[in-house]
């Protein structure tokens, strides 16, 4: 398996690539390299996939079994190994920081279509997480106070985007009221009405993401994507970032993509049945057809921290900026504050009260 | 109005006529020879009659406004604040020129009870004062305390005669309220509270969750695809819910202007024990 670092022509330093310029630049000379220039020589590498990786004849030290999913890699700058599960796609040489892609991890079949580079950086998502921590009554002080990033790491995760349309039909029972008086009776009048809709509806890029170590509510919470920014897969955007390939194939996460389409089609049915009261879904048939999957990575910042013993994870988009991430509770705060809004509201209201009657 | 005379006359004969027969029990005439307590259905013993007519003889002369209570079986198809206006006249109850009077009149048969007053009780009764009166003895008649319900009607029309008497009748603004009322804007100020409190407090803790599942795809949706093959609204059935009002009107007790079969203007109102 090849190892790809991308060095620096003008120095031979290693090259990382700069969301903020969207090019290829040398942190030692400063020189910037346009990333298309880079494609011949990316599809030489691609061509040049097997040969120095696995040493397994070293791991005489192994115990049976451990190797399993495992991966070692020895780094080209420095010549250290690089240990890594067997979906890792891009990291950095923990030795000598060389940002590197194993190349074979991305080519032939496992080869994704378009990835949308980094549009923010690291000073983006630090920047992103304070604004996160802000307008937060009940944060604990102590959080923001105490703690610090324990890492924070640019990640290429594995998506399958899913182009899909639905048909189908829905059928609802509703009803619309009427209400009236005389002189001895109220009445009110209810009618109801059998709806059926039937049609069609597309979606582009609905995502899935495909590495079951990634947390799936996480990555659905910092959701959308704009696929107007995806390009062309290049290895060349890898390199000063981490990448993991897939271990979810497209079947696997073909079934979530249906569900979320399926609900979505019901709910734009149902958006066309106006005028009435009540309307309740009765029964609902939605089928796919016409389907086309793209395997993606998808550019997120990963930041994680501990406070008290326990880990917290934050995402962001590295697109959008969007960033989330369930943060600590001051249970203290939380009883001073609905304490003290109980007092002060039930005195001003009873003072109120006092007043007027 | 010929009908409705020959109907009250044939009414108040029958009274009068059952009135002489339990003249015994029932009659428990005041000083001034007005029997002011008639007791058909022998709700109260006649310790308590004797008590009751002399207490409601006692006010009526203390206000001058004569103050009167029938008990009957029957309303004979009388809503029960016109036949009480009705056995008001026949009594040939009132003080002075305008028959100040009140009265209030039970049909057992079907719990009925009206109210009626006329003259200065126009003034010293008002609407929202009749719907306070009602919560002073409605509460002892459906409990068949009768003797509590009359003797407290009666220590109600002593004080909403005073009350009257002193210029200020019993009206929206000054009607007393019961402990219970009294406490309710309370309790709901500290309902209030605890709502409020709650509904900041949990939103604030909302704003530390962010990771949510997304089971949707509506940010996917490709612009312009939505293509409704076949569209139909169809009905199928309808149905009319009817709910009588009169009886609730009646429940409620609200009270109206009305005049008696004579002509005279009354004020008063019906309801159920």
């Amino acid at each position: 398996m090849s190892l790809q670092e991308y060095k620096c022509p003008n120095c031979g330093g290693a090259i990382t690539f700069d969301s903020g310029t969207q090019e290829m630049v040398c942190p030692y000379c400063d020189a910037t390299f346009d990333v298309a220039a880079l494609k011949a020589y990316d599809d030489q590498l691609v061509q040049n996939q097997e040969s120095e990786a696995i040493d397994w004849g070293e791991g005489s030290e192994w115990h049976e079994g451990e190797q399993a999913g495992m991966m070692v890699y020895s780094c080209k700058s420095c010549g250290g190994e690089i240990v890594g599960d067997e979906t890792l796609g891009a990291t950095s040489c923990p030795f000598c920081g060389s940002p590197v892609v194993m190349m074979s991890q991305f080519s032939g079949t496992l080869r994704p279509e378009i990835i949308i580079p980094f549009k923010l950086d690291k000073a983006a998502a630090k920047a992103a997480l304070a604004g996160h921590y802000l307008k937060k009554t009940l944060l604990p002080k102590v959080f923001k106070d105490e703690n610090h990033l324990d890492e924070i790491k640019g990640l290429y995760v594995p998506f399958w985007l899913f182009d899909l349309d639905a048909d189908g039909y829905c059928q609802y029972k509703a009803t619309r009221t009427r209400a009236w008086k005389d002189s001895n009776y109220n009445y009110i009048e209810t009618s109801t009405y059998g709806i059926y809709r039937e049609g069609s509806l597309g979606f582009d890029g609905v995502p899935v993401d495909g590495s079951s170590a990634m947390n799936d509510e996480l990555m659905q919470s910092i959701e959308p994507f704009n696929m107007n920014d995806a390009v062309d897969f290049q290895t060349a955007y890898l390199a000063g970032y981490l990448a993991n390939k897939y271990d979810l194939d497209a079947e696997a996460c073909k079934s979530f993509a249906h569900e979320r389409i399926k609900n979505s089609t019901q709910d734009e049915f149902k958006k066309t049945v106006v005028g009435y009261e009540t309307v309740i879904p009765e029964s609902t048939s939605i089928r796919m057809k016409q389907g086309r999957m793209r395997y993606a990575l998808l550019p997120i910042w990963i930041l994680n921290t501990s406070w008290h013993g326990k880990n917290y994870i934050f995402a962001m988009n590295g697109q959008t900026g969007k960033l989330v991430g369930d943060l600590p509770m001051d249970k203290r705060a939380f009883a001073l504050w609905f304490v003290g809004l109980f007092a002060v509201v039930t005195a001003v209201l009873s003072v109120i009260v006092t007043i007027a009657g | 109005m010929k009908i409705i005379k020959q109907k009250t006359l044939r009414f108040c004969l029958l009274l009068l006529l059952l009135l002489a027969l339990f003249a015994p029990i029932t009659a428990f005439a005041a000083s001034d020879g007005v029997q002011r307590f008639i007791d058909e259905e022998n709700l109260l013993t006649a310790q308590q009659a004797a008590a009751l007519d002399a207490k409601l003889g006692t006010i009526s002369d203390a206000h001058d406004f004569d103050v009167a209570i029938v008990v009957v079986w029957s309303l004979e198809g009388w809503r029960a604040h016109e036949l009480a206006a009705e056995v008001y006249e026949q009594l040939e109850y009132g003080r002075g020129a305008d028959h100040d009077g009140a009265i209030l009149l039970l049909a057992m048969e079907d719990r009925d009870f009206g109210f009626a007053t006329t003259g200065y009780g126009k003034y010293a009764f008002t609407s929202v004062g009749q719907e306070y009166l009602d919560t002073l003895f409605v509460p002892l008649l459906s409990e068949n305390d009768y003797n509590g319900a009359f003797n407290a009607f009666a220590d109600a029309a002593d004080d909403f005669l005073t009350q009257a008497e002193n210029g200020t009748p019993y009206n929206e603004g000054n009607i007393p309220k019961s402990s219970g009322q009294k406490a309710m804007p309370y309790i709901i100020s500290v309902i209030a509270g605890l709502i409020v409190a709650l509904v900041v407090t949990l939103s604030m803790k909302a704003q530390l969750k962010s990771v949510r599942g997304n089971e949707y795809a509506a940010e996917y949706i490709r612009s312009g695809s939505m293509a409704l093959r076949a569209q139909n609204d169809q009905f199928l059935f309808r149905n009319v819910a009817r709910t009588q009002r009169v009886e609730k009107e009646i429940a409620k007790g609200v009270a109206s202007s009305f005049v008696s079969s004579s002509g005279r203007g009354y004020s008063g109102h019906s309801g159920k024990f």
